[in-house]
């Protein structure tokens, strides 16, 4: 599955474990996380109930690794960068994304973290498909 | 499909594997596919041709899965991939 890509919902283990990484010297002082979860919409009196993901996990990997290194050369303080993505079904009040960013002060940690939400948005080969509660389906665009 | 000859007929063949992404693979109804193409100006003719649907759609390229705008020269065993507009997050 990769580093960047799980099967359905984030889990509240796969975020315990980000909370547990540390740089191992104690510089970091600051924790921002972001949790992106499937919302219970409504399209022209149809209720999402769930989405499903697709991916290129190949490229996913180099996008990973590109937005990590991105945020470390561009925020200097930050110490790690963790960010995860579902891929398969995730229903209405699931997970579906989780960043973590580390950083020696809460400043930098929280524009960073909020810096690699965006360039997920903007460059992650992820799709989705909205599932309704007619048991219609339909593309996601954004 | 016949691949181009040269003078003293040898054949040129180029294989690229396209991959189709989201809705793209609903248009097509398949993951991937293998054309002759020397580089993307040609490929994206010959993929439109077969599959004039996708032509409505906004769409990205990726070759061995790097972004890519305008043509590009295209090698032996390189993967073009045609895909939507992202939507994660």
């Amino acid at each position: 599955m990769g580093k960047f890509l799980t099967e359905g919902c984030i889990s509240e283990e796969i975020i315990a474990g980000f909370l547990k990484e540390d740089s191992g010297d104690y510089k970091d002082g600051a924790i921002s996380i972001f949790i992106g979860k499937v919302r219970a919409d409504i399209h022209e009196d149809k209720k999402v109930t769930a989405i499903e993901y697709f991916s290129y996990p190949e490229m996913v990997e180099l996008t990973g690794e590109k937005i990590a290194e991105t945020i470390k050369s561009s925020f200097p303080d930050v110490k790690n960068v963790r960010l995860i993505h579902s891929t398969g079904v995730v229903k209405t009040g699931e997970a579906s994304l989780a960043v973590m960013v580390s950083a020696g002060h809460r400043d930098e940690a929280t524009r960073a973290c909020r810096e690699v939400v965006e360039m997920i948005k903007a460059s992650f080969p992820v799709w989705k498909k909205e599932y309704f509660s007619d048991s219609s389906n339909e593309w996601k665009e954004v | 499909m016949i691949p181009e000859q040269d003078q003293i007929g040898l054949k040129h063949i180029n294989m690229i594997k396209v991959l189709f992404f989201g809705k793209f693979r609903d248009i097509t109804g398949m993951g991937e596919k293998y054309y002759n193409a020397k580089n993307l100006e040609e490929l994206f003719e010959k993929v439109f041709d077969e599959f004039p649907l996708l032509k409505d759609n906004r769409y990205l390229v990726a070759v061995d899965g790097v972004m890519e705008k305008g043509n590009k020269n295209l090698a032996e065993n390189q993967t073009v991939a045609l895909l939507p507009p992202f939507a994660g997050g």
